[in-house]
């Protein structure tokens, strides 16, 4: 397959392995966050840790779009399924995650028109069929996303369509970024990048991090081949004492992402004061919301919402796991009380989520001294 | 959405080549589609794009996984990448086209750009008899053979980074693909 399986090549992938081997001294540690979930989801799949020296660890960030939405904001989208004439559109993982009164899958068990689309535009083409419906999409995604949403709403506008709205819950990387370079007692020494959020952001974007906070970041894609690539720059960077940003993912990533996005979503959005993400807490100026001009499309202006903060189950350690404090697990529901088939946190929802990745992939390979959910 | 996960939330997106364009929508077809379908493979990529196929699973609230194999082409809208054209490889997410990828890029770039060292030095960890370069270098004459259809020249994809990664597959010796 084009584009993929020149990245998954068994020999590059072993030269690279062997490189990043003797970039490391033994008896260190290295510890390497890859901020995307996309990065988990690959390394977990592919089983890349396995071919990693014990000197390089790897952490896992929080960069999964469905991770990090916390319980109150799926509340807030179950309560405008009870609006009169609502119909409520999502990604498909969205429906599956836990909030204060259940999931909106469960919701929609109940008798509430939830809808599972692919992209923003299938919800606005939802609408044109179903006039005598108010069609809400629930958007959720860091800047990958966003884009789309911010076209749709600009297409909406074009075409006059009145009977649409977005509940926007769009957030931004470079305040959770931040969140974790200010935890006290960081351990973490160098970053992999996000790759598809650089497509529209940039390289640029991350220079905050070598330059404030003192760690080299390398950009990357997910093949396998990609990310061995990744952690060798970093490694050589550190190994020549220097920190920068690099860019991996040069067939898709320019520094100044896409101007066109950019626009797209400057045009139709802007930050908010705060928002709350799950396990960071609120984080300053770290979502979008509609700007006043697209107010008529705006559900959280159309509808009054409850608004609530919904504290995470006690037994549940998202926060920890999402800013890398923990493995998944070393949470004591992982496996038993949260799975996949009923997660109790939202890592367990989205393949992207570090439990619900390491559920799939990792979990039967370690020792059996180390009991899962032990 | 593949039989495990929404591959929106999951912020993925993935390479398909241009077919058609109508407007500010494109037609595109998967990378390595074919082998998709005719491996059985469910429509993880007609949920990807969310083309204008979709819209009966969305009536109907039926999951593309549930709905049977791939369909090869799909619709995205490319109100991002207005001057998309046929031949063209688009990064698709969400129903839109993110970006165009460069055409000259190979896994042989990226093993040049990744300098990957002449001598390695002795692997303290892991370390596999095999070096490193030889492969690479395997890699770079299997994979510089170009495509029908995918490496057409196009002058809009020229930019300095392509013509930087032009000067070192010059400068290495290796055939230069059309950009």
């Amino acid at each position: 397959m084009k584009y993929v399986d020149e990245y998954r090549s068994a020999g590059l992938a072993r030269g690279l392995a062997a490189e990043i081997a003797s970039l490391v001294r033994p008896g260190e540690t290295v510890r390497i966050m890859e901020v995307c979930g996309g990065h988990t989801h690959a390394i977990y799949r592919h089983g890349l840790e396995d071919l990693l020296p014990p000197e390089v660890e790897l952490v896992h960030g929080p960069g999964c779009p469905v991770c990090v939405i916390p319980m109150g904001r799926v509340d807030d989208a179950i309560a405008l399924t009870e609006e009169e004439g609502v119909t409520l559109a999502t990604f498909g993982d969205m429906l599956r995650v836990p909030g204060g009164r259940g999931s909106l899958l469960e919701a929609k068990a109940r008798g509430a028109d939830v809808r599972m689309v692919y992209s923003p535009l299938d919800a606005l083409a939802l609408a044109a069929k179903e006039p005598g419906r108010r069609i809400v999409f629930f958007a959720i995604g860091f800047e990958t996303t966003t884009p789309a949403t911010a076209v749709t709403l600009l297409r909406a506008r074009a075409e006059g369509t009145k009977n649409f709205a977005v509940f926007c819950n769009h957030v931004t990387i470079e305040p959770p970024l931040r969140a974790i370079l200010e935890t006290p007692g960081l351990r973490v020494d160098a970053f992999i990048g996000p790759g598809h959020v650089s497509t529209v952001i940039g390289t640029d974007a991350y220079r905050f991090i070598a330059e404030e906070y003192g760690r080299p970041v390398a950009v990357s894609a997910f093949e396998p081949v990609d990310l061995l690539q990744s952690i060798a720059m970093l490694l050589r960077q550190r190994a020549e004492g220097r920190c920068e940003v690099e860019n991996q993912y040069t067939r898709v990533v320019r520094p100044g992402g896409n101007a066109r996005a950019l626009a797209a979503i400057a045009e139709t959005m802007e930050l908010r004061d705060d928002f709350e993400w799950r396990g960071l807490g609120t984080l300053p100026r770290s979502a979008m919301r509609l700007r006043p001009e697209f107010a008529t499309w705006d559900a959280e202006a159309l509808y009054t919402l409850p608004g609530v903060r919904i504290e995470d189950p006690k037994a549940c350690r998202c926060g920890e796991v999402l800013t890398g404090q923990i493995k998944p697990w070393e949470c004591g529901v992982f496996g038993t009380a949260c799975t996949p088939e009923r997660p109790l946190g939202t890592c367990m929802v989205s393949s992207e989520g570090a439990c619900a990745a390491f559920y799939a992939y990792g979990r039967l390979r370690r020792p059996a001294e180390e009991p899962v959910g032990a | 959405m593949t039989p495990d996960r929404c591959i929106t939330c999951s912020d993925e997106a993935v390479e398909a080549v241009v077919v058609a364009v109508h407007g500010s929508e494109a037609v595109v077809r998967l990378c390595g589609g074919e082998e998709s379908a005719a491996a059985g493979l469910p429509a993880r990529f007609a949920a990807t794009t969310g083309g204008r196929g979709q819209e009966e699973h969305v009536a109907n609230n039926v999951t593309a996984a549930a709905a049977g194999p791939a369909r090869q082409e799909e619709h995205v809208a490319i109100d991002l990448v207005p001057d998309a054209a046929v031949g063209d490889v688009l990064l698709c997410h969400a129903g839109i086209a993110l970006e165009r990828l460069e055409r000259s890029h190979e896994p042989a770039q990226v093993a040049q750009s990744h300098k990957v060292p002449t001598a390695p030095k002795p692997a303290t960890h892991a370390a596999k008899p095999e070096s490193a370069i030889p492969q690479v270098a395997q890699s770079h004459k299997v994979s510089t053979a170009p495509e029908p259809g995918l490496h057409a020249a196009n002058p809009r994809t020229e930019n300095p980074q392509v013509a930087q990664s032009h000067k070192v597959l010059a400068a290495s010796g290796e055939r230069q693909t059309a950009a």
